[in-house]
């Protein structure tokens, strides 16, 4: 005879190896976006040949490490483990709120978050560190507590994202404060966790310039949205028509802040990140899926939190059929998740004829295929937090053909120029006498400018 | 409410002056013009393109703002213009006050029905104007405080719903809303009570009522048609929201984000889920994040809901003020208000705006002093709206949209996007005229191509006309 704990653990566990399955199965099969992989390649490199340290550099170092190590073709697969451990963290976390059978629920919705998260910038490291900040700010004892220190400065200098740290620990500070009093001891000591992480953020090899350039880095700055795509429903579509909406329809039917007003300052912080940049929607389902947890706790019924044998079948088989959702939805979006269509091949084209050029590219992260090329130099690449403001300026005037962008371009002493063949650019540039179209593939073309034209 | 009337006094202020005062900032308004005039002088609804068009004369239209067109064609100038301009920004404010109204009957504080109230009442600002659909925006505020009464009076959402058909092709959201509700009523209940039953009833003489109208079955489906519709990508107010959008990041997404903070239902310890509320607000974040265009109508339908979980939230905001300090609700902030109302209606009318030609005005009347026919194509399809119904002049694509096919839309857009086969598009349309913005990326394109001359220039636009 199975004993009722023995089934229960049973079920969890088999939800929890379907979930992690489908996911690195799910990861596997994608090919991680080119341009990011590029960029990450080329900050590895700087660090090992010429010791500069960009942002992320800890980031890109793993990544490439990965990479040396088991090829290229793997990393896909290790962004899947780091999303896998990530929600083992996010799990853990709401199984002390609200029991494991409401926990493993809100953990496969929460995975959803993730389904985009190798489209963008960040990768699944830097939301690792944001799952265990959370769990050390949630469920250290004591002082222990001040662990969310070196939690911080690793998420630092893994990703740029990591300058949001200092704001979460505030905004836990400030949810305590309320739902405690101001004279709580743990609430004091919150205050001070917040202050050691704010001063964590120095402690990158960029130092002070780190704090003035991860915002942008971190693509925080809504200016940058004139130059880059910064939209959820661009960056991770089918994250936010899945988890996104299925939280903020939560919190809509559980009122998710009456319950703890730290929960309610996290859960909004997580909604604002992600509509300012919807790469930050994992962070969204790690810091929703426990308050998920423990809202439905509040208004189901006992029996189903208790594991009554009857309801807890149930939820267990609505969770696998969410996983296996989760596995069809990412199976059937796998195309359109690689991303294929960069135009790696054009700048390796002018990369190879030796001679010195200065590029621009109308999608600037496409530009991040030259770093590393000496012969070639950028207007802008996917570091947008070393462009000046000039430099983002033009960088939207000539995508965008507004007045002067001729001028511009020619100030500049631009000599090549990647543009998808769509764009009114490609167009004008065609018609241009100073402009010849030397390669194209099926949605970019490279532009070079003619010899004996004005520059 | 007290504190609510402040409020909605000084967008009242907003949107009466720039409704009366602006009159010239939404090019729909000039084809609606001509096509009221055209019903009431022939007695009849045109269903189909005619030559005003050269790209799809003939393709059939449903002119579902046909009776806000011939109210517009009445009140084109003078006292009527006035009285017709500044009824449609009364509607604007009377759905603002009957969202708060809503709010009040479900026992939300003052404070938080009059901040809710300016969170949706920026929600109105971008698609407001004159304009069919701010007409609808006080016929859904009157459908949904009529779906949450109780007794026969709820029978009046039907006769909203007939009205609204005729008005704006929204009103397929009547049944809609009346259907969820009835759902979540129903899961609220756990019994097909006389309540449940009443708004299933709402929901099915609604889908009846949304037929009576001149053009019958047929204004559900298409409705529905757009929907789905490809022609939306080319449309800017069809774009998926986000916190660019103002009217979105200061009005709807505050409200949004307090619906999901606080919940939308006040509770009080521990209750279920209320689904009555949670199945219209769903649906209505999930247009307000598919288009920006349902900004409005997602404020207007969420403040009540937002505003009585804060009042649950903050018992400070339920209490009543201290005998004696309620002077400054009494005397100080009627004043503010009605002075806040003052400076914005002044600053408005005295605004540099008011003299701004943003819908390329000159550059048409240039146009139309010009001898002979002409095949027009605007950069921006809107400004093309004040040509239809123009002697002499036929446009490639207008303001009414809808009815083109998607093959013209897809032409359209290759040329005023330059994409390559912009120029091959222009001959193949026959297009003689265009109206560019000066600099733009088509304005750039005919410069250079050749074969193209400017006829007439200012700062903002150029008109094209092709060599003989």
């Amino acid at each position: 005879m199975i004993s009722a704990a023995y089934a229960r653990g049973a079920a969890a566990w088999s939800v929890r190896a379907l979930l992690a399955v489908v996911i690195l199965v799910s990861f596997s099969m994608l090919a991680p976006r080119a341009p990011q992989l590029a960029l990450a390649f080329g900050i590895a490199r700087r660090v090992l040949s010429q010791h500069a340290f960009d942002i992320g550099w800890l980031g890109a170092m793993l990544e490439y490490g990965v990479a040396s190590a088991a090829g290229v073709g793997r990393l896909a697969a290790f962004g899947g483990l780091a999303v896998i451990a990530t929600l083992a963290l996010v799990e853990w976390r709401a199984r002390a709120r609200a029991g494991t059978l409401l926990a493993l629920a809100a953990t496969v919705v929460a995975a959803f978050a993730f389904f985009d998260v190798l489209r963008v910038a960040g990768g699944g490291t830097s939301w690792l560190a944001a799952a265990a900040l959370l769990l050390v700010l949630e469920r250290a004892p004591g002082r222990h507590i001040f662990w969310a220190v070196p939690v911080v400065i690793l998420w630092c200098n893994v990703s740029a994202q990591g300058i949001v740290a200092p704001g979460l620990v505030a905004l836990v500070a400030l949810g305590h404060m309320i739902d405690e009093g101001y004279d709580s001891p743990a609430v004091g000591r919150l205050w001070l966790v917040a202050a050691a992480c704010a001063v964590a953020t120095l402690f990158t090899p960029a130092g002070f310039m780190y704090v003035i350039s991860a915002p942008l880095a971190a693509r925080l700055d809504r200016d940058l949205l004139r130059i880059v795509p910064l939209a959820p429903d661009v960056l991770a579509p089918i994250g936010y028509r899945t988890a996104f909406f299925a939280i903020i329809m939560g919190g809509a039917a559980l009122g998710f802040s009456q319950r703890r007003a730290v929960d309610g300052l996290l859960l909004a912080a997580g909604v604002v990140l992600t509509m300012i940049d919807g790469a930050y929607l994992p962070l969204l389902g790690i810091v929703a899926a426990p308050i998920l947890a423990t809202s439905l706790q509040a208004v189901l019924p006992q029996s189903i939190t208790d594991w009554a044998p009857r309801e807890a079948r149930r939820i267990t088989a609505g969770a696998i059929a969410l996983v296996a959702a989760f596995g069809i939805g990412f199976n059937l979006h796998v195309d359109a998740l690689s991303q294929r269509m960069a135009p790696q091949s054009l700048i390796e084209r002018l990369a190879a004829d030796g001679r010195p050029h200065s590029v621009y590219c109308s999608f600037a992260e496409w530009c991040d295929y030259a770093i590393g090329n000496d012969n070639l130099r950028v207007w802008m690449d996917g570091r947008v937090e070393r462009a000046s403001f000039e430099t983002r300026d033009m960088q939207r005037i000539v995508a965008r053909v507004e007045p002067g962008w001729s001028e511009r371009l020619r100030r500049s002493g631009i000599d090549a120029i990647v543009v998808r063949h769509t764009d009114a650019l490609a167009t004008l540039l065609g018609m241009s006498r100073d402009w010849a179209s030397l390669a194209g593939d099926d949605n970019t073309q490279l532009f070079v400018r003619r010899a004996g034209s004005a520059r | 409410m007290k504190y609510a009337w402040l409020v909605i006094a000084v967008f009242a202020a907003r949107f009466l002056v720039v409704a009366v005062a602006y009159p010239a900032v939404d090019g729909d308004l000039a084809w609606q013009r001509w096509f009221g005039a055209a019903v009431l002088r022939t007695g009849s609804i045109p269903q189909s393109l005619g030559p005003e068009t050269f790209t799809a004369p003939g393709a059939p239209w449903l002119p579902h703002e046909w009776l806000f067109s011939i109210a517009a064609a009445l009140g084109q100038s003078g006292l009527a213009w006035e009285i017709f301009s500044g009824g449609v920004a009364l509607c604007a404010i009377l759905a603002l006050a009957l969202a708060a109204y809503r709010a009040y009957r479900r026992g939300a504080a003052p404070i938080p029905i009059a901040l809710c109230s300016g969170f949706a009442g920026i929600a109105l600002f971008e698609s407001f104007g004159v304009r069919a659909q701010v007409v609808a925006w006080p016929l859904l505020a009157a459908y949904l405080l009529l779906l949450e009464t109780r007794g026969r009076v709820a029978w009046l959402a039907i006769l909203i719903a007939a009205l609204w058909s005729n008005l704006h092709g929204s009103a397929i959201l009547a049944p809609a809303v009346a259907l969820l509700a009835a759902a979540g009523a129903w899961l609220d209940d756990r019994s097909f009570g006389p309540r449940v039953r009443q708004l299933f009833a709402i929901a099915g003489g609604s889908l009846v009522a949304i037929c009576a109208n001149p053009f019958g079955w047929k204004l559900p489906a298409y409705a529905l048609m757009l929907m789905r519709s490809p022609f939306k990508a080319n449309i800017l107010e069809w774009k998926v929201t986000g916190l660019e959008d103002l009217s979105f990041l200061w009005g709807a997404f505050p409200l949004l984000l307090g619906g999901v903070v606080f919940g939308i239902y006040r509770r009080s310890g521990r209750t279920a889920i209320r689904f009555e509320d949670l199945f219209v607000f769903a649906a209505f974040a999930w247009l307000v994040l598919g288009a920006a265009r349902n900004i409005a109508i997602f404020a207007l339908v969420v403040l009540p809901a937002v505003a009585t979980s804060l009042t649950a939230l903050v018992p400070a905001f339920a209490a009543a003020p201290e005998r004696g300090r309620d002077w400054f609700g009494r005397v100080g902030l009627p004043v503010v208000s009605m002075v806040f109302a003052l400076v914005v209606a002044i600053l408005l009318l005295r605004s540099s705006d008011r003299g701004s030609d943003n819908m390329a005005n000159r550059p048409l009347a240039a146009l139309e002093r010009l001898p002979g026919t002409h095949r027009v194509l605007c950069s921006n399809f809107a400004w093309c709206g004040l040509l239809v119904g123009v002697p002499r002049v036929a446009v490639f694509l207008d303001g009414r949209a809808d009815p083109y096919p998607i093959e013209v839309w897809n032409d359209y857009a290759e040329i005023v996007r330059v994409r390559p086969g912009w120029r091959a598009q222009l001959d193949a349309h026959g297009v003689d005229t265009v109206v560019a913005a000066h600099d733009g990326p088509l304005d750039q394109a005919l410069a250079a191509a050749g074969g193209w001359r400017v006829a007439y220039s200012d700062a903002a636009y150029q008109l094209w006309l092709r060599n003989p």
